[in-house]
């Protein structure tokens, strides 16, 4: 192989090298892959069937039962009313869960009396993000 | 003889000095590529940031692209927007330039905020080059379904695809043929039906359970509100009153989300053609 031709040889591989990492330094996002996650719509799902699961008494049970219609068939259809996070029945079921069933709904009739539009965040710390306040059991 | 000792001396100590600083500067930028390199982008990010606050303006640009792409992978589009942004200003090259408005465009679109991204759109000059022009009308494309423009959007995706390229253009043509579907259910329709009957804007809008549900609450409210003795009616008003607006806000989230996946899957296929 003479002089000129390894010129020519050196030459062209500068060039593809170059060529190469230009494009590395431009593309380091792709587009496409982008644009397949655009438009997945939200899912929401809440699962509260843990509740009923390992209950010692048949009282916490039934409590936990009630729970779980109410959530289910009525607090379904309802707006969003509780200013709490977690809302009030949430609330109310770990308290049956943690104090037994007397002294947690006891605190459940608590948190509902707390529970109204004139709360604010001298007393409870303010989450942006779900627009609730904080009140965990 | 001294003297050349002395200069020789100097000079490697003065060329070892610019050596050791510009490698360091090399090296920080090198660890946070590799870093980069697996996936430890929030590392990547403190490090790329260390150097661009040393860099000169010459390599400002292609840090802050790198600055941006982090935080692009980490779904922070709005600072990701900001480092293109300024990798944008930094930029010596039109076609980077170019290359950075359409990253930043992008960034306003994974936001989903499609207006703004249109309006940027519509400022960006790409000049002649064939391949730049069908990248923005690409852009403009998904934007205009993203706002949905849905004919407006056709416009546009058609004149993404090469001239020649007619499969692709037919398949767009049949799949754009159906987009009527894409405007159905009506969130309007929906609170009208939940007004009048209450659960059937939820069953309009394909969630029978919920609407059954709806219905016969309301229908047990009403029952024990007219039905019962005198005091029944103040007791039940307000629990009906909010069961019912309940029930029209729910009607209309159903027909956004069933309409929301209507449109994903309507966008996938458009995918399947745009960016095979």
């Amino acid at each position: 192989m003479d002089i000129p031709k390894n010129r020519k040889y050196i030459f062209i591989i500068i060039c593809i090298s170059f060529a190469c990492k230009l494009t590395g330094y431009s593309q380091e996002i792709s587009d496409t892959s982008a644009f397949k996650t655009l438009f997945i719509p939200e899912v929401h799902t809440e699962d509260h069937s843990k509740y009923l699961e390992n209950q010692e008494s048949e009282m916490k049970v039934l409590i936990s039962f009630s729970f779980l219609f109410y959530k289910k068939y009525i607090s379904s259809q309802d707006v969003e009313a509780c200013v709490f996070h977690p809302s009030c029945s949430e609330y109310t079921i770990e308290a049956v869960e943690n104090k037994g069933a007397i002294i947690g709904l006891l605190d459940g009739f608590d948190r509902l009396l707390r529970c109204h539009s004139f709360v604010n965040g001298r007393d409870y710390p303010y989450n942006t993000v779900t627009k609730k306040y904080h009140d965990p059991h | 003889m001294a003297k050349y000792i002395l200069f020789s001396i100097f000079y490697f100590l003065f060329s070892f000095s610019i050596e050791v600083k510009s490698n360091d500067l090399k090296s920080i930028i090198n660890f946070a590529d590799s870093l980069s390199l697996h996936r430890n982008y929030q590392n990547a990010l403190h490090e790329y940031k260390r150097a661009f606050f040393f860099a000169g303006s010459d390599q400002k640009c292609q840090l802050s692209e790198k600055i941006a792409d982090c935080y692009f992978v980490l779904k922070e589009f709005q600072l990701a927007r900001t480092f293109y942004d300024s990798a944008l200003h930094y930029s010596i090259h039109d076609s980077l330039r170019i290359d950075h408005a359409f990253q930043k465009v992008l960034c306003y679109m994974m936001e989903d905020n499609f207006g703004y991204a249109l309006l940027k759109l519509d400022d960006l000059e790409v000049g002649t080059p064939i391949h730049l022009q069908r990248r923005k009308n690409l852009y403009q494309g998904i934007c205009y379904f993203g706002v949905e423009q849905y004919d407006a959007s056709h416009q546009h995706l058609l004149n993404s695809i090469p001239e020649g390229d007619t499969i692709r253009k037919s398949q767009l043509h049949q799949l754009y043929k159906s987009r009527k579907k894409l405007k159905r259910p009506n969130s309007n329709v929906a609170i009208i039906l939940s007004i009048v009957v209450p659960g059937s804007g939820q069953v309009y809008s394909g969630d029978i359970k919920d609407g059954l549900n709806s219905f016969l609450l309301l229908g047990g409210l009403f029952y024990l509100g007219t039905c019962t003795s005198m005091i029944g009616p103040v007791i039940i008003i307000p629990f009906f009153y909010r069961y019912y607006m309940g029930g029209i806000l729910h009607a209309k989230q159903a027909a956004g989300e069933k309409r929301n996946e209507k449109r994903y899957g309507y966008y996938s296929n458009l995918t399947e053609i745009l960016l095979q």
